[in-house]
């Protein structure tokens, strides 16, 4: 049986292996890709024209910012009239203050060492001794840091958003699963919701929601909501039908069908989308504290202030912690497929209910006694050294003697070779030229459909007056995304050939994504200077993960069958990898090169905040000058620019997948 | 099944637990006090020393952490009580639609502290080129030349914070022809990174700051001299001169007066000089928290905080 099937894969590889280059070749017409290419040379040299006839004209600003200034203004004089404020606005808002205060309150009354030993052996049932250890030892980490009640805050004011985010977003994925126009309706609206940059609504939420815990909690909802929607959508959409019309069969209602059916096979699922649900809040903790959130945002942003690096990485590691346990603790969850369910079966052992007893009593105990107060002399610190470090590389890695070599002569050759010139040719090139541009490409990547969203796409963005904006933002994305790919492949391909790499860039990676970018803020402008390269070398630090990921993951999951095939023809180790393993892996490749993409648009604003100019500028003066108008057309054009980006770099990588009618 | 009993033992806790944090919050009329800390240690020893004034007259003060444009919001509808310290210059539009325009927030009278917006560089630039501290010499591109970068080409860099500060350089340098370019750090922390970079290596950097701040203690700065302040000159269309003196104010909600009058009272007088709060700051820089340097202050100055309590 064994060589049978061995066999057949060889030739299906074989087979597979001849089509590649074919498959490789674009399909556009060739007389449209022609015209697209003397269309392009001849738009090339437009860009000497005079500014008149290049530029956007500006009579075409139809901006919506000011009616949207107005809007806010009108709210702000007559809220206390309207009774949507009043019975609505309001007291839900103290509804939810109260909650949060409770929930805190209530963690804060439990002893720490109560917590720690707690979340130790709540990860230990479920996963093991040493994974018990280690969560213990991570709760640990706060404590002895002294982010104790810091970390309690932040904590709370992410599971009452997660909580909420589950709350709403389930029924709103059931809806969007049973009903296909509430589907299409909402599928840009979410798309929109996961890309607009959270500092355009600071303002408007806290004009809805008043006090200061409340709107930083409903901004991260915000923007944590959509993958539970997403989710549950999908996963209820992928129940088989059989199981559907057996349930019909018995004669169950549509409510049955939901609960009985549907809800628990989508479990994992929904069970996912709350994993990515807490992911996003955990990421948007710093921002949320720009308008009250306090906790480890707030230290984050302190110490930002005090130009204390060390200190802010202490937080921001404690908010790496954070989602790493709550991370490993949902995925427990979704492997085991039964969700919470599990804990009554948890408690059945013996040694766990007496365990929880004990821990209740002490928690009582310790509530009772007041001995919640962490003793100030566990305390330690790890600020120094780092502190140290940026003072070392400021000192000797700017730039090494008198040789033109280190940061601050890399960030110069970076703008006078890399940005600039490019940012000058893409706002000085005539905009048709732009936009047509961008519908070739659309129509090469993806098909012809997409060529009408972006050329519309691109003209709103010019008609929004934030065409030079965009351009400048654009080029500077185009140039972290390079980046990102020129570093995250090489290391992605030799991490798929040597184990040891790839699980020591494991954590490396993850930190880098889920450490919050403000932590880097200071170290980028004391190497690379005031500017655009700063703001580009934070976004790859943030955005080269995926990149790293999915090249190591599509090479390492090209069929063996192929690999050995090709051995047995004899090819190099070079021609395996360039000839074979690569090109089969281009799809996955791609997708993290997609993933870069939306995640280096993610930071366009962190990058306005280190002198960015561009989009991410525009968005801060709207955050900084309560120019919420201003905030939302620069939002709009940043989603614009996503969403097309998004579609082309998707659509490219679906030209690479294998034909998906040789599946069996 | 068998988890039941502690399922519900547990949920009697919460629920008991919940009701005591209520009946603590829940103490009747306002005499909680909520107010503003900006992100900058001045706010923050001014909110240490009416929490303590405030402390002794019984009342409870909540400190909020908040940044000093999304506080307008929070005052508005009460859910913030006051913020001591408002540098006009930045906050223009608020005052025209949350003051003038009756949107919720009352002038609370002046701070006592004045500030300045100003044109900084680093005291050695001084030293090693005079030239390169007046405007007169930044008229010369060669000279102006000297604060270039990768972004700025030919021109010198100007570089500016924060984008919600309110800025005249574009027609400063316009209106006397320097050879510079505006370019925007972003925020103050990019900018406070950007000081530290250029000062370790002795780097020319010029930029725009404002007294007192804390940095003036970690950089050795000197201003940068331009045509010196006048009404006629703000007056004009085309601004060609130094800034005027920032007058600090206090903001407070409206319904604030009705509902803590011996507060409002209270921090409608609170007033001190640039001095006062240089002092705490220093204490500060000691390595005192914002509380302690604010009790050493009041040790010291006790007449001052007691001519603001009513009565």
């Amino acid at each position: 049986m064994r060589g049978v099937g061995a066999r057949r894969g060889l030739s299906v590889s074989v087979a597979r292996m001849t089509s590649l280059d074919q498959r490789r070749f674009i399909k556009m017409p060739r007389s449209v890709g022609l015209l697209g290419l003397a269309a392009l040379v001849l738009g090339g040299l437009i860009v000497f024209l005079p500014e008149e006839i290049t530029a956007f004209p500006p009579e075409w600003d139809i901006g919506f910012g000011p009616a949207v200034n107005e809007m806010q203004q009108w709210w702000i004089s007559n809220r206390r009239d309207l009774g949507l404020y009043l019975y609505f606005f309001d007291p839900l808002s103290d509804v939810i203050e109260w909650l949060l205060r409770a929930f805190e309150g209530l963690l804060l009354g439990i002893p720490w060492y109560v917590h720690v030993v707690g979340v130790g052996v709540l990860f230990g049932s479920r996963m093991g001794l040493s994974r018990g250890l280690a969560a213990g030892g991570g709760m640990l980490y706060f404590v002895v840091l002294g982010l104790w009640e810091l970390s309690v805050q932040t904590f709370a004011l992410m599971t009452v958003a997660v909580a909420v985010s589950v709350a709403v977003g389930i029924p709103i994925g059931i809806l969007a699963a049973r009903s296909e126009w509430v589907n299409r309706v909402l599928r840009p609206l979410l798309d929109s919701m996961q890309t607009l940059p959270a500092f355009v609504y600071l303002i408007p939420v806290l004009l809805f929601f008043g006090v200061a815990r409340v709107p930083s909690l409903i901004a991260t909802v915000i923007y944590a909501l959509p993958p539970v929607i997403r989710l549950t959508n999908l996963g209820i959409r992928q129940v088989p039908t059989e199981s559907l019309e057996a349930g019909t069969m018995f004669g169950t209602t549509s409510g049955q069908l939901l609960r009985k059916v549907q809800l628990p096979q989508a479990a994992p699922s929904i069970l996912a989308g709350i994993n990515q649900t807490i992911m996003m809040a955990l990421s948007i903790v710093v921002i949320a504290a720009l308008i009250g959130a306090g906790g480890l945002g707030q230290e984050v942003l302190l110490a930002l202030r005090h130009q204390e690096v060390g200190r802010a990485v202490e937080a921001g590691m404690g908010i790496v912690l954070m989602a790493v346990m709550l991370d490993r603790f949902s995925h427990s969850t979704i492997g085991q497929g039964q969700g919470p369910l599990a804990f009554s079966e948890l408690w059945s052992h013996r040694g766990v209910r007496i365990l929880g007893f004990v821990l209740g009593a002490a928690a009582l105990l310790g509530w009772i006694m007041g001995w919640t107060d962490v003793p100030s002399g566990l305390q330690v610190s790890y600020a120094a050294p780092i502190d140290w470090a940026v003072d070392w590389a400021r000192d000797n890695l700017y730039q090494l003697g008198n040789l033109p070599l280190g940061t601050g002569p890399f960030s110069d050759f970076l703008t006078t070779y890399g940005t600039r010139p490019m940012r000058l040719y893409l706002s000085e090139e005539a905009w048709p030229v732009i936009v047509i541009f961008f519908g070739f490409v659309s129509w090469w990547a993806s098909g012809k459909r997409l060529v009408v969203g972006s050329v519309i796409g691109t003209v709103v963005i010019g008609l929004l007056g934030m065409w030079t904006l965009t351009m400048d933002t654009l080029s500077q994305t185009v140039v972290a995304v390079l980046m990102a790919i020129v570093i995250g492949l090489p290391l992605g391909i030799a991490a798929s050939r040597r184990d040891w790499l790839e699980r020591s860039l494991r954590p490396v990676l993850d930190t880098l994504q889920t450490i919050p970018s403000f932590c880097f803020l200071v170290p980028v402008v004391i190497l690379f200077n005031v500017g655009r390269i700063p703001g580009i070398i934070a976004s790859v630090l943030y955005a080269v993960a995926p990149v790293v990921r999915l090249t190591n993951l599509g090479i390492r999951s090209v069929e063996k069958e192929i690999v050995e095939a090709s051995e047995s023809f004899g090819v190099t180790k070079r021609q395996k990898l360039w000839k074979i393993q690569f090109p089969l892996a281009m799809p996955t490749v791609l997708a993290g090169i997609n993933q870069t993409v939306m995640l280096v648009l993610a930071m366009v604003v962190i990058a306005g905040l280190v002198g960015g100019a561009g989009l991410g500028l525009e968005a801060v003066k709207g955050l900084a000058r309560s120019d919420t108008g201003l905030g939302f057309e620069a939002g709009a054009s940043i989603v614009i620019l996503a969403m097309i980006l998004d579609r082309i770099t998707q659509g490219w990588a679906t030209r690479f997948q294998p034909p998906s009618s040789d599946g069996h | 099944m068998r988890g039941k009993p502690f399922f519900r033992a547990s949920l009697l806790l919460a629920a008991f637990s919940l009701m005591v944090a209520a009946c603590g919050d829940d103490l009747g009329d306002i005499d909680t006090i909520k107010l503003a800390v900006n992100p900058w240690d001045g706010s923050a020893v001014n909110v240490a020393v009416a929490a303590a004034v405030l402390a002794g007259e019984g009342y409870t003060v909540e400190r909020v952490e908040i940044d000093e444009q999304p506080q307008w919001a929070a005052i508005a509808t009460g859910d913030l009580h006051a913020s001591l310290e408002v540098w006009p210059s930045g906050h223009a539009d608020n005052v025209a639609s949350y003051i003038d325009g009756g949107g919720g927030v009352v002038h609370g009278g002046d701070l006592g502290a004045i500030g300045k917006i100003g044109w900084w560089i680093p005291t050695y630039v001084v030293d090693q080129n005079p030239a390169a501290a007046t405007w007169q010499g930044l008229q010369d591109p060669a000279v102006a030349g000297l604060y270039a970068t990768a972004e700025t080409g030919d021109k010198g860099q100007f570089l500016i914070g924060d984008a919600s500060w309110v800025s005249y350089e574009q027609d400063i340098i316009d209106n006397l022809g320097l050879h510079l370019e505006v370019v925007f750090a972003g925020s103050e922390d990019a900018l406070l990174a950007a000081m530290d970079s250029a000062t370790s290596r002795g780097d020319p950097l010029l930029f725009y700051w404002w007294t007192p701040h804390s940095a003036f203690s970690k950089f050795d700065l000197s201003p940068f001299e331009l045509p010196s302040y006048s009404d006629e000159c703000y007056a004009s269309d085309a601004v060609d001169c130094d800034y005027p003196e920032d007058v600090l104010f206090k903001i407070m909600w409206d319904g604030l007066e009705e509902s803590a009058p011996t507060a409002f009272t209270i921090l409608s007088n609170f007033n001190y000089t640039n001095e006062d709060q240089i002092f705490m700051l220093g204490k500060l820089d000691e390595g005192l928290s914002v509380d302690e340097a604010a009790a050493a202050w009041m040790d010291a100055n006790e007449s001052v905080w007691q001519s603001w309590i009513p009565g």
